[in-house]
């Protein structure tokens, strides 16, 4: 065999630029899926990391039952849990947020978006920006107010984590040797003593321009902190990576500016005896069981695993559907491979011929064509991982980014050398070469000892075949619907039949391909004269190369139509969403992500401030709070869901009847809300399987028991993909025992000019206070980014599939041009000039640009109903409105038009330097 | 790496330097200072004295199981002030804001097993953390003195203790056989002068000769115990002086029934304090304070700890001429160093002593405890030695 693989490899040498693109193909298609997973697994890892550097080896954490830290847990019950005999540690904690300004009169802008711009191109230093607004005094700041106009500093805040520990407490909780805190003089006692001392990671000091003894100017919850840095600490490499952004304080001074209410703690993490062995486990389990029977009504007992257990599952679909594209990527490089394997068996044949002659057996020419697939593969997917490692860290800053403003709020990403997912994609590369290699090696195989046959002979074949194919294709079609009427939850089987689709798309391409080029041979003889014909001709008479280049470029086409048109109508139903539900003028809330406006809240003095503003005709509260609903039935154990309350006469005040809801009407759930009902977003609804007039449970804070609440009505909700539950201030605060306001929406007499209330408000609270201020469209702009942003990387997934599928249209014009020598020599013999045989590949090169392109546009358009129909339901439970974006069809036909022309190009140029005689003489 | 990898390690530092006492300055110290003579009054004086920095419980004993296995013990529970005033006063809300730490040494002399372990705990003293029963309201119920599940609690006659960490465990009954015994010169018992100045001084009582039940568990092994205990209990603000190095301190209980307390107050200069002192306890309880000049004490025998560089001089020949006693003291075994003492980061010795001599021409026999501070040669933390916490 080894013989036969250097007979087959000469091959190769001759056709370097084949090879090449075979193995872009191969890497590509290794290099997304690998870094869309390496992306995945350290998104995931950091999201780890960064619970971690809090729980640290904490085993177990007492926390209040919706365990997202929104309600504390009594410090009365630290003593009493801390001496439980078996604990072998405890310490309690405060966690917080807040947003470190680099000096004490510096403002954020009235949106993030401002701060942005205000920060400029990405430096870092804050800008001075002349505003004509007056700015009020400013508590702590230094700054005249002279009454005149003057030059506020809007910059851009650095948010950080606060937590307050007990440094007596922590001693187990630590790992390995911990790092160096460096403390100015006298400081140790600040720390115990001040109610203002803080200890900052020496990288983000050094960042934000503090030393030791400087003040710190932090917003919490619209207030100002003014806080002095009594410490830095090393932050190792293993420390950076989750907790570069930690603030450490004393649990008394956290408690008392930070705290969730005086006495509460955030949570107390414990350190319990292992459990491997069976008599070790009866002995946790006691402990567990004493904690336990310490445990107010609404406190318990988890482990911190389970708390980041419930925002990874919230995770797990967004990354589903990565991983899913990125496949798709290495299933448009298998076609690749067996594109150019197919060529590459067939241009042998002689060569197979003669060693079949020599005594070779069949079996031993399909192992060196398997082996040949092996080493493409190999070197193909070597090179993938590579690139794959590099592209990862871009795919992570997306993914991060997506992370971070949806799921779970984390400021560091670093990827993370994972080697599943390294090997993963080697793994992938290899089976896809050996797939792709699979029918070529078959072929190669059934070359007879005495045929010394020309393609022709696989080129009858191919005539022939298409009829299977397509049949082969429409079963897959056929599977593909089946999938998607598949009952279940999971999105996989929808994932499934999107890729069953785009297959079935592929194998019929021979088919369309030979269809389309026969019928419209006689319009391109009359758009193009004879060139036009022979082009169409060329593509019908050589079906085994076009119809795979085809079947490759259309299945990365249809793919970027569907999700273009998804993105497009989810666009789109989110803009008249936000029109049906978004009726005030201005929006109020602290400054900070908005993945964290659940934990800060807007003074009740402001609120009041706002109330008796002479603008003001009504003002609405907004309260959101995480809850974990009771299992039920076999609804999801534990699922994550958001509370939402409003003051629900002012959010239904005003064009109430464009409330859109899913089920029910505006009218009576409106009345249902006055009665303690609640609405349920569709989310929920799906997820729980809960229709209108259907009860749900939600654990009750106030007593401690669960409180049933009746649905009156379904809404469409897209601002989150958790479950809502949204109810009125009033029923909320019977449940949690607690009103505050995280936002604060204001709906503005009439006539009032809108601008002028805006500038007058941050004037009067807004800059000082550090609070957003949105107007309904600011609000809309910012909801539009944060949309993009989530989509950006479905796109980049896209162009990349749309790279490999290009390789393949170049790589099949190159196979013809070769292989159709002769008849291009004797054309040019019978008078064909050199700008003629150009002409003639660039044409070919479109018409299979343009039948791939016409395949995508009816694959396309079902895909997009898979996405939104079946895998967004299933992955989000979101109802997206599917609307027909003819601009998206005009841009992938665009693309697809002049990237096939240009695949055309060089082709066509190689065909300029061919020889004439030389290619006559094969004849 | 619980971001407190970063505290923890920090806290070693900030504890000591919290508990190291700078020099006594000439400013007013708005502490309570241990200045007057004090008549102590007990159950009221067993429990805790707010506005004195630094106080502390102390209790060592020398016990044995039926098979004649033997034991020494130490159980301490510091309490230290962090700054004059509480935090209320200070304007703090949070009931973690702190005013004392307290911190608690438990260490098992394992003669017979000849080993030596040390276990310490550190707690603020807030929320039932750690505490004890303040000397204003003690009275009605027992005095209670605890860190975490560490405690001192007086009972009917006497106290009950428990404490346990790291795998060591305590539990034992003490049943008084005396009164307490008020340390000092005559007319101003209570009151033990450690240097010259006014302030410079401790109020301090013995209670010797305590018969001692109980449970210590080691190394997973539990042995049921009998012996002799002895307490103090010591409280006052910046007695030590910043020439002071350290101290040599016996607690020596005499089959007989008697006892005898003597500290010996060491000058960086090589000197002795001339307050440092002794008391000589009879059987039934009856203390006589013994000055310097009336004591004389011969070094015998050194011992070098190989750790800390320490070397602590464990065999001594104690005389009192006055009374016709000659004691010879020698440690029960070598090493019962207090080191890696994290929170506090100090390094002393605390261990049983065994004791032979006359007194009165009699034969006596006994055990005790030694404590050695701020040793010479000593590498890390013994310079200041247990200085800060006096």
């Amino acid at each position: 065999m080894k013989h036969t693989l250097r007979c087959l490899l000469s091959y190769w040498r001759a056709h370097r630029l084949q090879f090449a693109i075979s193995l872009f193909g191969v890497a590509l298609g290794v290099a997304v899926v690998t870094a869309m997973d390496l992306a995945n697994v350290s998104a995931l890892a950091s999201f780890r990391e960064s619970v971690k550097t809090v729980t640290g080896k904490a085993t177990h954490q007492i926390v209040a039952a919706e365990g997202n830290f929104t309600s504390g847990v009594p410090e009365e019950l630290f003593a009493k849990v801390a001496t439980v005999p078996g604990v072998i540690a405890a310490a309690p904690a405060i966690e917080a947020h807040g947003i470190i300004l680099p000096s004490a009169g510096a403002v954020l802008g009235n949106t993030p978006e401002e701060e942005r711009r205000a920060v400029g191109e990405g430096n870092g230093l804050p800008s001075p920006r002349a505003r004509s607004a007056r700015v009020g005094p400013l508590p702590g700041g230094e700054r005249e107010n002279g009454g005149a106009a003057e030059t506020e500093h809007v910059v851009s805040g650095t948010v950080v984590r606060i937590l307050g520990v007990d440094p007596f407490s922590e001693e187990d909780f630590r790992e390995g040797k911990g790092v160096d805190v460096k403390f100015g003089e006298g400081s140790l006692k600040d720390w115990m003593l001040r109610d203002d001392g803080v200890v900052l990671p020496d990288h983000l000091a050094t960042r934000i321009g503090v030393k030791i003894g400087d003040t710190v100017t932090l917003l919490h919850s619209s207030r100002r902190h003014t806080l002095r840095l009594i410490g830095t600490y090393a932050s190792s490499d293993k420390f950076t990576r989750g907790s570069d952004d930690l603030m450490l304080m004393d649990i008394a001074a956290a408690q008392e500016r930070f705290g969730i209410a005086p006495g509460m703690l955030s949570s107390i993490d414990l350190i319990l005896p292992p459990a491997e062995t069976a008599p070790d486990k009866l002995v946790r389990e006691e402990i567990v069981q004493r904690i336990r029977a310490l445990l107010p009504a609404g406190i318990v007992l988890q482990r911190p695993s389970e708390r980041a257990a419930r925002t990874e599952a919230l995770l797990e679909a967004f990354q589903l559907n990565l991983t899913a594209l990125s496949l798709l990527a290495l299933v448009v490089g298998i076609f690749l491979i067996y594109n150019t394997l197919t060529v590459a068996v067939l241009q042998r044949v002689p060569i197979i011929g003669t060693l079949r002659c020599l005594g070779v057996s069949a079996s031993d020419v399909r192992r060196a064509v398997m082996f040949e697939a092996l080493l493409l593969g190999m070197a193909g997917s070597l090179l993938g991982l590579l690139a794959g490692r590099a592209l990862a860290g871009i795919f992570l800053e997306r993914v991060g980014g997506v992370v971070s403003d949806l799921y779970a709020y984390i400021t560091a990403f670093s990827v993370l050398d994972d080697r599943a997912a390294l090997l993963k994609g080697l793994a992938l590369g290899l089976i896809a070469s050996l797939a792709g290699a699979w029918f070529p090696a078959r072929e190669a195989g059934s070359v007879s000892p005495v045929s010394v046959l020309r393609r022709s002979r696989a080129e009858h074949k191919a005539q022939r075949s298409w009829k299977v194919l397509a049949l082969a294709g429409i079963a897959c079609f056929i599977t593909a619907v089946l999938l998607a009427l598949a009952p279940g939850a999971s999105p996989v089987p929808g994932l499934a039949a999107a890729f069953a689709l785009a297959l079935g798309g592929a194998l019929c391409s021979p088919g369309v391909t030979r269809l389309f080029s026969q019928r419209s041979a006689e319009l391109m003889r009359r758009a193009f004269g004879t060139l036009g014909l022979l082009a169409a001709r060329g593509i019908s008479t050589n079906l085994s190369r076009t119809g795979l280049a085809v079947g490759a470029l259309g299945m990365a086409l249809s793919m970027t139509i569907g999700v273009a048109l998804m993105v497009a109508s989810f666009r789109s139903t989110l803009d008249r969403w936000m029109d049906q539900s978004l009726h005030a003028d201005l929006y109020l809330r602290p400054a900070g992500p908005s993945l964290m406006r659940h934990r800060a809240f807007v003074p009740p003095e402001m609120l009041e401030q706002l109330r008796k503003r002479s603008e003001v005709e009504a003002i609405d509260t907004y309260r959101g709070r995480d809850i974990v609903l009771p299992a039920a039935g076999n609804s999801a154990d534990g699922m994550l869901a958001l509370v939402v309350a409003t003051d629900t006469k002012v959010t239904f005040g005003r064009g109430r009847s464009r409330f859109p809801f899913y089920a029910g009407d505006p009218d009576s759930a409106f009345e249902g809300l006055q009665n303690g009902q609640v609405i349920i977003s569709e989310s929920l609804a799906r997820k729980q399987n809960l229709s209108l007039g259907d009860e749900l449970s939600i654990p009750a804070l106030t007593s401690g028991s669960e409180r049933t609440l009746r649905i009156a009505g379904i809404y469409y909700e897209y601002a989150t993909d958790r479950g809502v539950i949204s109810m009125d201030v009033k029923t909320y605060a019977s449940i949690f025992g607690d009103a505050r306001a995280n936002s604060v929406s204001l709906y503005l007499k009439p006539g009032t000019d809108l601008d002028a209330t805006r500038e007058a408000l941050r004037a009067d609270i807004g800059a000082a206070g550090g609070l957003y201020i949105f107007s309904n469209r600011t609000l809309r702009e910012e909801a539009f980014r944060v949309f993009d942003r989530t989509f950006a990387i479905t796109s980049q997934l896209e162009s990349l599939s749309l790279a490999v599928g290009l390789a393949g249209i170049l790589s099949a014009l190159l196979a013809l041009l070769r292989e159709r020598s002769t008849d291009f020599a004797l054309l040019r013999a019978l008078g064909l000039p050199l700008k003629g045989l150009s002409k003639l590949i660039v044409f070919e090169g479109l018409l299979l640009g343009v039948v791939a392109f016409l395949v995508a546009c009816v694959l396309g358009p079902a895909l997009s109903f898979l996405l939104i129909n079946v895998i967004n339901v299933r992955a989000f439970g979101w109802t997206i409105f599917f609307s027909p974006h003819m601009d998206v069809f005009v841009r992938v036909g665009v693309l697809a038009l002049l990237m096939s022309a240009l695949a055309g190009m060089y082709p066509a140029w190689r065909a300029r330097r061919m020889s004439i005689s030389a290619a006559l003489r094969q004849e | 790496m619980r971001t407190t990898a970063t505290i923890l390690l920090f806290l070693s530092v900030l504890v000591s330097s919290c508990l190291c006492v700078e020099a006594v300055s000439g400013e007013s110290v708005p502490f309570r200072q241990a200045i007057e003579p004090r008549t102590l009054v007990f159950p009221q004086d067993h429990a805790s004295h707010a506005g004195f920095q630094t106080e502390w419980w102390y209790v060592t004993g020398n016990l044995k199981d039926d098979s004649g296995h033997e034991f020494g013990y130490q159980f301490t529970i510091f309490r230290r002030t962090l700054e004059p005033g509480s935090a209320v006063e200070r304007g703090r809300k949070s009931k973690w804001a702190v005013d004392d730490i307290y911190i608690g040494h438990l260490a098992i002399s394992d003669i017979t097993g000849k080993q030596f372990v040390f276990r310490e705990e550190s707690k603020r003293g807030v929320l039932g953390i750690a505490g004890a029963t303040d000397a204003a309201n003690a009275g009605s119920e027992p005095v209670r003195i605890y860190l975490s599940d560490w405690e001192l609690r007086t009972a009917d006659n006497g106290w009950s203790m428990k404490a346990r960490s790291g795998g060591v465990e305590i539990d034992f009954s003490l049943e008084k056989t005396m009164q307490p015994v008020p340390h000092g010169r005559p007319g101003e018992e209570g009151l033990s002068r450690k240097g010259p100045k006014p302030g410079q001084a401790s109020y301090y009582y013995s209670v010797p000769q305590l018969k001692t039940s109980g449970a210590l568990t080691l190394n997973g092994k539990t042995f049921s115990v009998k012996g002799l205990s002895w307490m103090d209990h010591e409280f006052g603000s910046n007695q030590l002086s910043a020439q002071q190095a350290g101290w040599d301190w016996f607690a020596i209980q005499l089959d007989d029934g008697r006892a005898l307390m003597i500290y010996i107050l060491r000058n960086k200069d090589g000197t002795i304090e001339p307050t440092s002192s002794a008391t000589w306890i009879e059987a039934g309880g009856k203390g006589t304070y013994v000055p310097l000049d009336g004591l004389k004490l011969t070094k015998q025998r050194t011992w070098k700890s190989p750790q800390t560089g320490g070397e602590y001089t464990l065999g001594w020949q104690i005389e009192i001429p006055s009374r016709n006693v000659l004691l010879t003291v020698d440690a029960a075994q070598d090493d019962q160093e207090i080191r890696g003492a994290k929170i506090s980061n100090i390094s002393y010795y605390e261990g049983a002593i065994r004791v032979r001599g006359r007194v009165g021409g009699k034969e006596v026999k006994g055990s005790g405890y030694l404590e050695i501070t701020g040793a010479p040669g000593q590498k890390d933390g013994g310079e200041r030695g247990l200085g800060g916490l006096l």
